[in-house]
């Protein structure tokens, strides 16, 4: 039974999608996304001014995903939600295309070798198009 | 990557909050207990979103506090094997490079950096450069890194991570 729990994790992969029962089929947020739950959080933290800060891992990741993010409003997000939905992926690499913005096929499919076999490059690349233009059209 | 997920927390409350505001209190202490946890199955606990049921309050035998099942929706970050992610130098010295995914720390060794890029101790701050100094690596910089291992301590998250591959390293 103590062998168990290791096997587990030794299998998870993202390369490979395997991530374990708990993530599995669990929704994967963009770095935009959450930079937008957070900011709210935050202004709902300091209108009420509470005595207690912040978590540390709360500011960090506020940081992180300002720097980060791509998109900056719901619509863009949305609209690239649905243009990626219409291709058979799975929720981890919908969050991955729109978090990267990969420029072409080959290096989307370096980056996630899951998208491997399963696209061909036709296809992909039409739908990084349509990330591109949402990102570039976006105010 | 950032996932929002539904969990589990058992909250345990003392005598002196049975009254009124009895939930209130139940919310708040979720809140504390569980945001900036990390655990090695669920990754850091960034911001809960939802609080879902508050299940019935089960009295302790014999020391009178009462136990509380919540379950609630939060935004978690679990760093996965394999998994490419955009990163903050923070660090850079003669081992590797130390980076920052949001809450989560990733070691690059020397090693899984491209091996054309050298460690030059004698520039401040600290780099990684090739020989004609046409690519450089300092801190603030940003990377793309594939994660390539995990570590889990008690409460915390360790990863390393690799810049040997096609389409990783410095991005703008």
């Amino acid at each position: 039974m103590a062998a168990k729990p290791e096997a587990e994790e030794l299998q998870e992969d993202a390369t490979e999608l395997r991530f374990g029962k708990d993530f599995d089929t669990a929704d994967a947020l963009l770095v935009s996304e959450v930079k937008m739950l957070l900011e709210h959080r935050k202004a709902q933290h300091e209108s009420q001014d509470d005595d207690q800060d912040l978590s540390e891992v709360f500011t960090k990741t506020l940081d992180y995903c300002q720097t980060f993010s791509k998109y900056n409003s719901r619509e863009t997000i949305s609209a690239i939600r649905g243009a990626l939905q219409k291709h058979k992926l799975h929720k981890f690499e919908v969050a991955c295309l729109a978090n990267l913005a990969p420029a072409d096929a080959d290096e989307a499919k370096t980056l996630l070798p899951s998208l491997q076999g399963r696209f061909d490059d036709l296809e992909l690349n039409e739908l990084l198009d349509d990330i591109r233009t949402h990102m570039n059209y976006q105010y | 990557m950032f996932f929002h997920i539904p969990l589990e927390h058992e909250i345990l409350l003392h005598p002196r909050y049975f009254g009124p505001n009895l939930l209130e209190t139940v919310k708040k202490k979720l809140f504390t207990e569980v945001e900036g946890t990390c655990t090695g199955k669920h990754g850091f606990v960034i911001a809960v979103t939802t609080i879902d049921n508050i299940g019935l309050g089960m009295l302790q035998t014999g020391r009178g506090v009462a136990l509380y099942p919540v379950k609630y929706k939060a935004i978690v970050f679990r760093p996965f094997k394999g998994e490419v992610l955009d990163a903050l130098v923070i660090q850079v010295n003669k081992l590797g490079l130390f980076t920052q995914i949001g809450p989560l720390t990733c070691f690059i060794s020397r090693h899984s950096i491209p091996p054309e890029m050298e460690f030059d101790p004698n520039s401040t701050p600290h780099c990684y450069r090739t020989s004609e100094s046409d690519v450089l690596i300092q801190e603030g910089n940003y990377l793309r890194v594939r994660i390539v291992g995990t570590r889990v301590d008690a409460n915390d998250i360790f990863a390393v991570g690799s810049l040997m591959e096609d389409y990783l390293g410095l991005i703008s």
